[in-house]
């Protein structure tokens, strides 16, 4: 068996960070866990904005999914548990996110977000210093005050963030990403070589686990938008803004967004470089609209209509993950299900889309033999 | 050379049909040509809510005298039934879909009694537009949702009026209940019972059109058009099929026009992934039937989608039809049969024919001619 990359993991933050950190300064608004929400009982994170089910994010009631629970609850806290479960699970190296901050930065609380962004990079960096060979983490960064997010940027690049989760879109109020003042930031994560992630759930479009009783009846619609929000920003900020043309080696992760939406985006990309963007004087980019998919990666967990990429995206900027502990994840059946959605292929192309992509992306340190056991 | 049909293009409505009808009723929200707006001198049409500049919707330009005279062919086609009927002839067009183009717009504006007078008004015409050649002219009847009672009576009206299917808003606008709460039961009963497909088209929704965009506004352009050209596939997942509207009216035809197709496969992944692991972790109603078992429901208008070809194997290639666009900014004309070949024409013949020319005419059960060959004819 060799070993496989996963792109896309995730941490819990434990149970009293925020409040051990944050509790006196903001003791109502603080992100922490409760038992009851809307009368009903049950324990519910609340992110300083939203609520969240624990037990719908965990994967409900399926059996299956329920007999490693406790696995993948007690790994997603504690570095070594998390090693053990790797190790099982036949994965080498994780690029690790958050959970409940991926909320939090959608919270109306300006200073809270920035505090808890501060309370999870420390935290973060000290969980995944037990093994850095592995454990990959991604800093966060609330971006309502650039100057802060420059220095907050600097600061989890010297700790040992390997890359920055920001707000997926700028919040309502604030400019567009595209706009200059918050250039200096992506100077920064360029020039500090740290990815900069878009991740679901840290933009505009509410998450599904946040819907609750009657206002479920528009989660089928909601969550195709969710999954659709970095399409939205990569178009028109990285790409029609500018933001890739002032900055030609900045790195774009986007992660849960699976991968079979884009020979489908890029036409619309070109289409509006061509005749529809020119009808209503759209500016294009400097380049065509393809020369910028090198500088954008692509995490996917089990994209059943991948294949439709080949051919159409850069497949060295796909990579699979496992979305460990999330309700989606591959645990501990993850060589299995990468075998089931890469396996019919060359086995080149299915070692770098589980393996190879994601380590040169992230400039992992991998073992000096790909098989397991042999490192 | 063999006739393709059409399945979206457009009418414009010519200038003076609402101010006519309802300028006394509606004075300055009348939806009307004006010569300025935003500072602009130029020629806008108001919508009833915002402003389109016409030139830039329009395709070509005046700026050599054979495009000023294809602009000018295209703007008298799209009014004219019979100019119209010459351009199908000289495109190798045999037959098209017409939906609207102002009216479109109309749909969202806030006064909800403005734009069901709209749509009375706007139905009697494009009737009337189309009886000039029935067999080769269908037209695609509005009608604004807010009100179901005056859309299922309008429904009936615009059928014995012999138009062959209905455009709705893309989505329900704000403050009214979803497509799948049961008000509006009686409306896709009637839609069923009368065999009329219901069309879902960009611009009727909740998503602003680039074309409304000025001045500053359009930094918003790239993101918020790739909204536009989304909302369908919104649409069916939350209200078609979760919310249970094909499953209760199992006949219910549904057209997608101008979201074109190569975002299927994802969509299809996405609706499965809700109906298997995230819909029942959270709770929610998912449907009886499997995904793909909806799909001879949903039909799709595609324009130039270069990556359409990653369908095959996804959908059924039953449910897509290559539509011209005419007279719009990205319209074929008069070019289309080369379009289709250079789209289509390196696949198995049988399957371009259905893609130009059979698909759209079983769906909407149009007239053809005794033989496709254009000579024959």
């Amino acid at each position: 068996m060799d070993w496989i990359n996963s792109s896309d993991s995730h941490v819990l933050e434990p149970a009293d960070l925020y409040t051990n950190a944050l509790g006196d300064k903001y003791p109502d608004a603080c992100p922490r866990y409760l038992d009851s929400y809307q009368g009903v009982s049950g324990t519910f994170y609340f992110m300083g904005y939203e609520y969240i089910r624990l037990d719908n994010v965990g994967g409900g009631a399926d059996p299956e999914r329920a007999a490693f629970r406790e696995d993948r609850l007690r790994a997603s806290e504690d570095p070594q548990a998390r090693l053990k479960c790797l190790d099982k699970d036949g994965v080498w190296g994780e690029v690790l996110n958050a959970t409940w901050t991926l909320y939090t930065l959608r919270a109306p609380n300006d200073d809270l977000a920035r505090d808890c962004c501060s309370v999870f990079n420390d935290w973060l960096t000290e969980h995944c210093s037990a093994e850095p060979r592995r454990l990959y983490g991604t800093g966060m960064v609330h971006l309502a005050d650039v100057d802060w997010a420059v220095k907050e940027l600097e600061r989890a690049a010297k700790k040992g963030v390997r890359s920055i989760l920001i707000n997926i879109d700028a919040r309502p109020s604030w400019p567009q990403y595209h706009d200059p003042s918050y250039d200096r930031f992506w100077a920064a994560a360029q020039d500090h070589d740290l990815p900069i992630t878009l991740y679901i759930i840290a933009g505009n479009v509410k998450d599904l686990f946040t819907f609750h009783g009657a206002e479920r009846g528009r989660i089928p619609g909601e969550t195709i938008k969710l999954f659709s929000e970095a399409s939205w920003v990569l178009s028109n900020d990285f790409i029609f803004g500018g933001i890739f043309d002032r900055f030609p080696k900045l790195k774009v992760v986007c992660s849960e967004h699976e991968v079979s939406w884009l020979p489908h985006w890029l036409y619309r990309n070109r289409q509006l470089c061509d005749e529809l963007g020119q009808a209503a004087n759209v500016i294009p980019p400097k380049r065509p609209v393809d020369d910028y998919q090198d500088q954008i990666f692509h995490c996917m967990i089990d994209d059943t209509a991948w294949e439709v990429c080949i051919g159409h995206a850069n497949l060295k900027n796909i990579a699979w993950g496992s979305d460990f502990p999330h309700a989606r994840c591959t645990y501990p059946r993850s060589q299995q299900v990468v075998q089931d959605l890469f396996g019919n292929h060359d086995p080149a192309l299915m070692a770098d889309l589980s393996y190879y992509n994601i380590a040169n992306f992230f400039n992992m340190a991998l073992p000096e033999t790909r098989e397991v056991g042999a490192a | 050379m063999d006739w393709i049909n059409s399945s979206d293009s457009h009418i414009l409505e010519p200038e003076d049909l609402f101010e006519n009808a309802l300028g006394k009723k509606y004075a300055d929200e009348c939806p009307r040509y004006i010569d300025e707006h935003g500072g602009i001198k130029a020629k806008f049409y108001y919508t009833g809510y915002e402003y389109v500049r016409v030139d830039e919707i329009v395709e070509g330009d005046d700026s050599t005298p054979e495009s000023a005279a294809l602009m000018d062919e295209m703007i008298k086609a799209s009014k004219d039934p019979y100019e119209r009927i010459k351009c199908l002839d000289k495109d190798g067009i045999w037959a098209e879909i017409l939906n609207s183009t102002w009216m479109l717009y109309t749909m969202r504006a806030p006064n909800d009694r403005m734009v069901r007078d709209c749509c009375e008004v706007y139905n009697d015409w494009i009737a009337e537009h189309c009886s000039a050649d029935p067999k080769r002219l269908y037209g695609t009847s509005m009608v604004y949702m807010q009100d179901p009672e005056w859309a299922v009576k309008e429904l009936e009206r615009v059928h014995k009026l012999g138009l062959k299917s209905v455009l709705i808003n893309c989505d329900t606008r704000p403050g009214w209940p979803l497509y799948h709460e049961p008000q509006y039961d009686k409306f896709w009963a009637t839609a069923q019972d009368l065999d009329m497909p219901v069309t879902l088209h960009i611009i009727t929704g909740n998503v602003k059109d680039l074309f409304t965009f000025h001045g500053d506004d359009r930094k918003y352009v790239p993101g918020e058009t790739y909204k536009l050209l989304q909302e369908c596939t919104w649409v069916l997942s939350n209200e078609f099929i979760f919310g249970g509207i094909l499953d209760r009216f199992p006949k219910l035809k549904i057209a997608c026009s101008e979201f074109e197709v190569s975002w299927l496969p994802y969509w299809l992944f996405r609706a499965r992934q809700m109906k298997s692991a995230l819909g029942p972790t959270m709770g929610i109603h998912v449907p009886d039937k499997e995904i793909d078992e909806y799909m001879p429901q949903i039909f799709h208008g595609m324009v130039d989608d270069s990556a359409w070809e990653l369908c095959i194997g996804h959908v059924p290639m039953t449910n897509i039809a290559w539509g011209s666009d005419f007279p719009h900014a990205r319209c074929t004309y008069p070019n289309s049969q080369k379009i289709v070949g250079d789209l289509f024409g390196h696949h198995d013949p049988k399957l371009m024919a259905d893609l130009t020319y059979y698909n759209v005419a079983n769906y909407y059960n149009m007239t053809l001619p005794e033989t496709r060959a254009m000579a024959a004819e």
